[in-house]
């Protein structure tokens, strides 16, 4: 059982986000029957203005630790089999990605639950702010409790 | 002839929306020996108005961790006003 976290600057490229690929029984996880994976890119439209880029405030280094630390729960309290999670921090432009998340359970329930579980603790605790760049110049100096992903 | 503080200094980092009301990315904050948790929560407010409703929905933390609102602030620790996130 693996969990990985790591924030990076700017957007997540498809090469951080890696392959997750079903392994095959001869790498001793054999056990996966689910591989799922989230990408959550920055929309155009946020309250019906459009945006040209988000740029993500982080408090690090507490924005690690309680991802490590809301990663580790979800694979406990799920019963995962490994997790990683890519955030960003910077600025993000519109249509790329800035949160990656990869599970790995044994039948897709608990990989789906754990999944909607642990975007919600990521929204609600991690010290982590958005500033929504519109394409209009203006921007406002966060936007808390922003629309899921 | 008596030596015991009446009040200590501490500096809480600000992030978000704190720091852009406050216009600062910290503040000093006055409290008395013994305070807590909540109660620096509370003295941002009082003392920082442009904080206080910030610190309606806000936590405190201490060394990268959220505290529990009734320990002891420990003046050597990192202090930061994590206000409401919007990461994800």
């Amino acid at each position: 059982m693996t969990v990985q976290v790591h924030i990076t600057n700017g957007p997540i490229s498809p090469a951080q986000a890696g392959a997750e690929e079903a392994p095959s029984p001869t790498t001793g996880t054999a056990a996966v029957g689910a591989v799922l994976t989230f990408r959550g890119v920055v929309r155009r439209l946020e309250d019906d203005r459009l945006l040209t880029s988000i740029i993500y405030e982080t408090y690090d280094p507490m924005a690690q630790l309680e991802l490590e630390r809301l990663s580790g729960q979800a694979v406990e309290k799920f019963g995962l089999l490994g997790l990683r999670l890519v955030h960003s921090r910077g600025a993000v432009p519109v249509g790329e990605a800035s949160l990656f998340i990869a599970i790995r359970s044994t039948h897709r329930r608990e990989g789906l639950d754990a999944m909607d579980w642990l975007i919600d603790q990521l929204k609600r605790d991690v010290p982590i702010w958005k500033h929504p760049q519109y394409a209009d110049a203006s921007h406002s100096p966060c936007e808390p409790g922003a629309a899921d992903a | 002839m008596n030596n015991t503080p009446t009040t200590f200094t501490v500096m809480v980092l600000l992030f978000g929306s704190a720091a852009a009301g406050a216009r600062e990315s910290a503040v000093a904050v006055f409290l008395e020996p013994g305070a807590t948790g909540a109660d620096l929560l509370r003295a941002i407010g009082e003392q920082h108005p442009a904080l206080t409703n910030e610190t309606a929905v806000g936590r405190i933390a201490a060394d990268h961790a959220f505290m529990d609102p009734a320990a002891p602030i420990d003046p050597e620790q990192e202090l930061a006003l994590i206000s409401m996130v919007s990461g994800g």
